[in-house]
């Protein structure tokens, strides 16, 4: 696909935080990253689990490209790898400058014949199940963030 | 849990504790949730309920048997291939 002014550029990254996030360390982070976000006309979700972050991030490409160089450069992340980096035909989170939902670990193995989502995520060498799973957690995401709290 | 025989090509996957996903060709088929009350609720590309379930497999059974939508079909649930 060929990059033009109204083409949306997708990066999906995982990250470890150098230290556990509290909840108002979140809320900051959060609230940091909304700002610049509708500034740049970025818009995605983000996911804490673990200690590790998961996020997405769509828009004009350069934007999208320098807000992951300033997230590179954020002493809050670590080891910080692209897992996918596309052109989309639209986004997926429109609505979202930067959507959260709460995630936890499972407390359950995965039923017999499930994959497991966030395994699959940063599966090496597996383009394909990466995408998959970076699409169920959109899924995933948007069918909580629509759920009546 | 009754033995099920998956379609071929169908994939299924467990996001969070009672959240499972499944597609087939690179779209999905939909998702279950697991109720408080223990049972399954299957739900369709757009989100709308197809049924409650006494157990897991029996709504994946539901789930792959509805036709895959067409690529390209308007629901908040649209997996799309982009590369």
């Amino acid at each position: 696909m060929t990059a033009t002014d109204d083409t949306v550029f997708s990066v999906v990254y995982s990250s470890n935080a150098t230290a556990p996030f509290s909840d108002d360390a979140l809320g900051e982070l959060l609230q940091q990253s909304r700002a610049s976000n509708a500034q740049r006309d970025i818009t995605g979700m983000l996911l804490y689990r673990n200690g590790r972050f998961i996020q997405i991030l769509e828009g004009p490409e350069q934007a999208v490209r320098e807000t992951m160089g300033k997230i590179e450069r954020d002493p809050r992340h670590d080891h910080l790898r692209v897992l996918i980096d596309e052109f989309i035909e639209e986004r997926n989170f429109a609505e979202w400058t930067m959507g959260f939902e709460p995630i936890a670990m499972p407390d359950e193995n995965a039923p017999e014949g499930f994959r497991d989502t966030f395994d699959d995520l940063e599966a090496h060498g597996d383009p394909s199940a990466t995408l998959r799973a970076a699409r169920e957690l959109s899924l995933w995401f948007r069918v909580r963030a629509h759920q009546p709290r | 849990m009754s033995e099920h025989h998956p379609s071929p090509g169908t994939v299924w996957a467990r996001v969070e504790d009672g959240f499972h996903v499944g597609s087939r060709d690179g779209n999905f088929l939909g998702y279950i949730e697991r109720r408080r009350d223990g049972r399954y609720d299957a739900f369709d590309m757009r989100s709308a309920v197809i049924g409650t379930f006494a157990d897991l497999v029996s709504a994946m059974r539901t789930l792959s048997s509805v036709p895959t939508p067409a690529p390209g079909t308007n629901g908040i649930l649209t997996i799309r291939e982009n590369r």
